[in-house]
C-alpha cells in the first residue's frame, strides 16, 4: 500500500483504460449496462408484485435497489478474478505491485454503481416522490459494501489460482444470492430459522438492509442499528481475510 | 580504493514448486488423500555469486532453461530468493517481454500511455515524446488504430520505441536484443550501441552470440541453474559454444 503513491500515474492510466475498454466508452454502451439489472427488476417484479408486493411497502424500490447492489457485488467479484489473473502476467515481468492492478479493476465496478444509484435516487425522488435519502450515510455504506465485496473477490481470485475450478463454481453458485438475500422479500417473511441463516451468513443482507430502510426512510426492522455495525464488522472481516489470503499466496500465484 | 557494486548477488538459490498435478479441486484433493505432494522441489538457481559495478555491461549466456531469467527476476526483485542476499543501491528496471499492459482493443496512442505508465513516464512526458515515439516505431500514421490489427513485429517496435526513452540508469534486458525486422534490427542496432558506450550499467540476457561479443565485456555462463564461469566475454562465449556443439542432439 506504501507504493501506491510512487505508481498513482499507472494506477491513473490504468483506471482510463479499463474505463475506455468497458461499455463506457460510449453513451450507448453505458446505457446498455443498465439493460442486465433492469431486466432483472421487471421479471421480479412482475413474478412477486401480487405475491409479496402487498405486505412490502415501497416494493419496487426495494426490489431495485437490491438488484443494483447484487450487480455491483457481482461485477467486483468478477473483476478481482480477472484481475489476479492479469497481474500474473504484469508482476511476472515488471515492478508493479498487484495492488496497483486490482484499485483500477475496481474503477469501471464503482463507477457503473455510482450511476445506477444516482440514476435511482433522481428517478424515485422526481417520478415516485421520495424524499431525498441521507447521501452521506448511502455513501459510507456503499464504501462498506465495496471493501466487502473487494475482500470476498480476493479470497475467491487468489484461491483460484490453486485450484483453477474456483472461478467456475462461483459461477455456478452466484445465482443463488439473489435468493438467499433479502431482495424481493422481506426478512419477516421468513421462518425465524430462514431469517438467522439470511441475515447472519449472507455478507450481503446487512448492506442491501440498510440500502433499502435508508431509500424508504424506514426504520432497520431486525436488530435495529446493529446492522450498521453487521456492515462495518463485515467489511473489515472480509476485507482482511482476503488480502492476508492474496498476500499468503501472492508469491505462489507470481511463481507458478 | 575499490568503487561500490551495485549490485552484488551473495550465494543466491531458487527453490521452485512445480506442481505435479492438475491444479483442480478435484485432483488436489485426490492426491491430499492419498497422501501424495502436489509439487515437487526444483532448484532453478544454486550457489550464484556475483557484483556489478557502476557502468558495466555484462551478457548472461546458457541454454534454455539454464536459469537465466531466474536470475533476472531475481536481480529485478521479482522473486525473492530462497536462500542468499540481493543488495542493490539503484532500481533496476527491467525490459523481460515487449507489450507488457497493452491492451489489444485500444488505439496505438493509448497504448503509448499505457506502457509509458509502466515504465514510470508521467503523462505529460509521454505527450512530449509522443511524436518521437511513433516515429521511431514507423507507426505515425496509424496512432488510432487498435493494436489488435498490428502485426507481432510492429507491436515489438511500439513497446521498444516507449521502453527506449526510459533514461535509467541501470537496466536489465532479457532475451530482447532481437526484434521485428532487418530495418528496425538496424535501428535497435544503433541504440544498444548508444547505450553500451555509454556509462549506464546493463544486464543482457540473450542468445545473439554475436551481439553479446560485441556489447558486452563481462559475461557469465550459467548451466543448470550454477555459474559454469564469469569473465571476458569473448573467451566465455568461445568455451559455451565449444560446449554447446559437444552435446549430442535430442533424439
Amino acid at each position: 500500500m506504501k507504493k501506491i503513491p510512487k505508481y498513482f500515474n499507472l494506477l491513473l492510466v490504468l483506471c482510463k483504460t479499463h474505463i475506455r475498454s468497458s461499455d463506457y466508452r460510449s453513451v450507448l454502451g453505458a446505457l446498455w449496462s443498465f439493460v442486465g439489472p433492469l431486466l432483472t427488476f421487471t421479471v421480479l417484479y412482475f413474478i412477486f408484485v401480487e405475491r409479496f408486493g402487498p405486505h412490502i411497502p415501497q416494493f419496487p424500490s426495494k426490489l431495485l435497489v437490491g438488484i443494483i447492489l447484487l450487480t455491483f457485488f457481482n461485477r467486483i467479484v468478477h473483476a478481482m478474478f480477472q484481475a489476479i489473473s492479469y497481474s500474473q502476467g504484469i508482476v511476472i515481468h515488471s515492478l508493479t505491485p498487484s495492488e496497483i492492478i486490482f484499485i483500477s479493476a475496481l474503477s469501471v465496478p464503482i463507477i457503473k454503481f455510482a450511476v445506477e444509484i444516482t440514476l435511482f435516487i433522481t428517478v424515485t425522488v422526481l417520478l415516485a416522490s421520495h424524499q431525498i435519502p441521507n447521501i452521506p450515510l448511502l455513501l459510507a455504506i456503499a464504501f462498506l459494501f465495496l471493501l466487502m465485496s473487494t475482500g470476498i473477490g480476493l479470497l475467491l481470485g487468489s484461491l483460484n489460482s490453486i485450484a483453477s475450478d474456483i472461478n467456475e463454481i462461483w459461477t455456478a453458485l452466484a445465482p443463488l444470492l439473489m435468493f438467499t438475500s433479502p431482495i424481493f422479500y422481506s426478512l419477516d417473511m421468513l421462518s425465524p430459522w430462514g431469517r438467522a441463516f439470511v441475515f447472519w451468513s449472507n455478507p450481503l443482507t446487512p448492506y442491501i438492509l440498510c440500502y433499502q430502510t435508508i431509500i424508504a426512510k424506514e426504520a432497520v426492522p431486525y436488530f435495529s442499528h446493529l446492522v450498521y455495525l453487521q456492515a462495518l464488522v463485515y467489511a473489515l472481516i472480509m476485507l482482511g481475510i482476503g488480502f492476508l489470503c492474496f498476500k499468503k499466496l501472492e508469491k505462489q500465484i507470481i511463481e507458478t | 580504493m575499490t568503487p561500490n557494486p551495485i549490485l552484488k548477488l551473495d550465494k543466491i538459490g531458487k527453490l521452485f514448486g512445480v506442481y505435479q498435478v492438475q491444479k483442480t479441486l478435484f485432483r488436489l484433493s485426490q492426491n491430499f488423500f492419498r497422501g501424495k505432494p502436489f509439487k515437487k522441489e526444483l532448484w532453478a538457481l544454486r550457489n550464484i555469486s556475483f557484483e556489478v559495478f557502476e557502468g558495466d555491461k555484462i551478457a548472461v549466456i546458457g541454454r534454455n532453461g539454464a536459469g537465466k531469467t531466474t536470475l533476472f527476476r531475481v536481480a529485478v526483485g521479482i522473486y525473492s530468493p530462497t536462500e542468499g542476499t540481493v543488495e542493490k543501491q539503484k532500481p533496476l528496471i527491467p525490459l523481460f517481454k515487449y507489450g507488457i499492459g497493452m491492451n489489444p482493443h485500444l488505439p496505438v496512442i493509448d497504448n503509448i500511455y499505457i506502457l509509458g505508465a509502466f515504465y514510470g513516464f508521467s503523462v505529460k512526458e509521454i505527450k512530449m515524446k509522443l511524436p518521437g515515439i511513433l516515429s521511431f516505431a514507423e507507426l505515425e500514421e496509424f496512432p488510432y488504430m487498435p493494436v489488435r490489427n498490428l502485426s507481432s513485429g510492429q507491436v515489438q517496435r511500439l513497446s521498444f520505441s516507449v521502453f527506449m526513452q526510459t533514461e535509467e540508469p541501470f537496466l536489465a534486458f532479457d532475451e530482447s536484443l532481437a526484434l521485428a525486422d532487418f530495418r528496425f534490427q538496424k535501428k535497435t542496432g544503433d541504440y544498444f550501441k548508444n547505450l553500451m558506450n555509454s556509462n549506464r550499467t546493463i544486464l543482457v540476457a540473450s542468445h545473439s552470440l554475436g551481439a553479446l561479443r560485441q556489447y558486452c565485456r563481462k559475461a557469465i555462463w550459467l548451466e543448470q541453474g550454477e555459474i559454469v564461469e564469469m569473465g571476458d566475454t569473448n573467451e566465455i562465449i568461445n568455451k559455451y559454444e565449444k560446449f554447446c556443439l559437444q552435446i549430442p542432439p535430442e533424439s
